[in-house]
């Protein structure tokens, strides 16, 4: 288990470009971004006061007290809260998706730079099996980046949070209470950390074919990682009338079509505990969902085996 | 037994990098394989550490090199070719990753053996030179307690001062008689006091297998003025070398008191065996 959480720990020094600065770099925008948007939605929330009000409003309290008199507490509520919901925690989101991409860049190099840059031929004088460091490989690239870019992500939205209970415009209103509450705060970091669990083990085997043709791959990983998804589209294109049964699995598992998230917030009033188990909700659905579905588990299947595949051709091939 | 090879042989498609070799090497020897290039060192080598398949039967410490590779390198330690270390990662922190994957790794004797080069901690492998990657390799590589060192031209970008100091740091710190080393190169001079055992390939054939004291008796070299070439030839060299009024003769195996009388036998060195047996066949003199 040492072993293999030093492995873990190469390989985010290896990436570290990847893994830490770009959600850290990207973080920062999203700060500056989020200040620059309290402004925003200062004017946003005067604005939507001011088209449904005679009364001249100067301030972001009139608006808030013009909000609630004349649109009502009922009307009113769901969109500040689903304002105050999006400025709190849009930052893990950005960040989380933003990683998912980066994490299929470096699963393309994961086998393949070790053998380009001879560096194989150190690692295998350590006392660590194929599949160890194939695993390693694999888990770094999916769960190590996405929920680095997570932990990232809830790094910003503290800060924003700060912030925003300082001197925002919603920073004083009792939505923005609600969305701070902490069984909210628990439920949303659920969510997130179901989210990506979720997305990596349903595109498990895209991620694992890529590992695999990384390992397999002479030069350039990224052509033999295309090719034969690629191939296999146009033959079914050119042989039946349903078009590429492949393309649409690869596409709605990278896409993350099976996640669930929470749809009401923003458009039902809720308080802190019916908000909560709002946002937990779309976790057990995920839960369900994959259990029952022989495609969640015949896709990590594929995965397993792709990645047995992957750590044999390590075995026998150094260069 | 540190290494038991039976038939051990490797195949690319037609060509035939190392032919069916059987050979043992118990504990206590430093073993020279000595070959031109492309004569199957590697191929051998990287057999021994599991990093090829191969034809035959191979056992290094009780194990099967490929399969059981993880486990056998336990015991192993090597350095397979220069500049394998990754580049992207600094000093400090390949060796908190070796300490961390290596039980058998003295990260203390490490630092110490580093102190005494010009890599300092902070710096990443890549804005080393070539003689340092390989004075941090060899401070790894010789800080693991292990039963079998296996060096492929250890001392390639090394200049003389640290190569003869790699050397004496090998025999000093790591060899004892419970240990075996394997050692490949081209500077056949600077390994020769430092062997106990030869193997010498050419085309993957290996051609010698011999401890130096049975080279020492088995072989002799024989200075011949020009006027007694019929005579020294009649006693079938298998090596010679002509400089201005003589001739240098190697005999393998001929008696002695009939070298004798050609002149004074002496010891053959590595280099000139090594050119000797492995120059291609039909070139002898």
């Amino acid at each position: 288990m040492k072993a293999f959480l030093t492995l873990l720990k190469s390989e985010h020094l290896e990436h570290r470009g990847g893994q830490l600065w770009t959600p850290v770099i990207l973080g920062g925008l999203i700060i500056i971004l989020l200040i620059a948007g309290m402004l925003h939605e200062g004017s946003m929330i005067i604005s939507l006061a001011s088209d449904n009000s005679e009364v001249t409003i100067r301030t972001v309290e009139d608006a808030h007290r013009v909000l609630r008199d004349e649109i009502g507490e009922e009307k009113i509520g769901p969109v500040l809260q689903g304002l105050a919901f999006a400025s709190s925690y849009f930052g893990i989101a950005i960040l989380m998706i933003v990683a998912a991409v980066v994490s299929y860049f470096q699963m393309v190099g994961s086998m393949h730079n070790e053998r380009a840059d001879r560096s194989v031929l150190f690692w295998k004088s350590m006392p660590v099996s194929d599949i160890e460091v194939t695993l390693a490989k694999f888990v770094s690239a999916t769960f190590g980046t996405i929920l680095l870019a997570g932990v990232i992500g809830v790094a910003v939205s503290a800060i924003g949070i700060i912030v925003h209970s300082i001197s925002g415009p919603l920073g004083s209103t009792p939505e923005w209470g609600v969305i701070i509450h902490p069984s909210v705060i628990a439920s949303t970091l659920t969510l997130g950390f179901s989210l990506a669990v979720f997305y990596v083990l349903w595109a498990a085997p895209v991620y694992a074919w890529i590992l695999l043709a990384s390992a397999w791959a002479p030069r350039s990983p990224l052509l033999y990682v295309a090719v034969p998804p690629v191939a296999i589209g146009i033959l079914e294109l050119l042989t039946t009338r349903e078009g590429s049964w492949l393309w649409r699995e690869i596409g709605s598992r990278v896409s993350g079509s099976m996640l669930r998230y929470d749809g009401t917030v923003g458009n039902a009033h809720h308080t802190a505990g019916s908000l909560s188990r709002a946002l937990m909700q779309p976790v057990s659905e995920m839960v369900v969902q994959a259990a029952a579905s022989p495609r969640f588990w015949l896709g990590l299947v594929l995965a397993a085996l792709f990645i047995w595949g992957a750590s044999e051709i390590r075995r026998r091939r150094i260069a | 037994m540190i290494v038991q090879a039976n038939g051990l042989a490797k195949r690319y498609g037609q060509v035939e990098a190392l032919k069916p070799t059987t050979f043992s090497i118990p504990p206590g020897r430093i073993v020279g394989i000595i070959g031109p290039n492309g004569a199957g060192k590697s191929t051998l080598v990287n057999a021994l550490l599991g990093l090829i398949s191969h034809e035959g039967q191979l056992e290094v410490l009780g194990r099967r090199p490929l399969e059981q590779r993880a486990s056998l390198m336990h015991d192993v330690s090597y350095i397979a070719d220069v500049a394998t270390l990754p580049r992207w990662i600094k000093v400090k922190d390949l060796l908190n990753v070796v300490e961390g994957i290596h039980p058998r790794f003295n990260r203390q004797m490490a630092e110490e053996r580093l102190a005494r080069t010009n890599v300092r901690p902070n710096a990443r492998v890549r804005e080393l030179s070539k003689g340092m990657i390989v004075q941090l390799h060899l401070s790894i590589a010789l800080s693991i307690d292990a039963r079998l060192l296996v060096l492929d031209e250890p001392t390639l970008g090394l200049d003389l001062i640290n190569r003869r100091a790699f050397y004496d740091a090998i025999l000093s710190d790591f060899f004892d008689e419970t240990r075996s080393i394997i050692v490949t190169t081209h500077q056949v001079e600077e390994i020769e006091h430092v062997l106990t055992h030869v193997m010498m390939i050419r085309q993957g054939e290996v051609v010698l297998d011999a401890s130096l004291d049975e080279l020492s008796e088995r072989f002799a070299a024989v200075d011949v003025p020009d006027a007694r070439r019929a005579e020294a030839e009649a006693l079938k060299p298998v090596y010679s070398r002509r400089a201005i009024g003589r001739t240098s003769y190697v005999y393998d195996a001929a008696p002695r008191d009939r070298l004798e009388a050609l002149g004074e036998p002496r010891r053959v060195s590595l280099a000139d065996l090594f050119v000797a047996t492995v120059q291609p066949k039909g070139e002898v003199a």
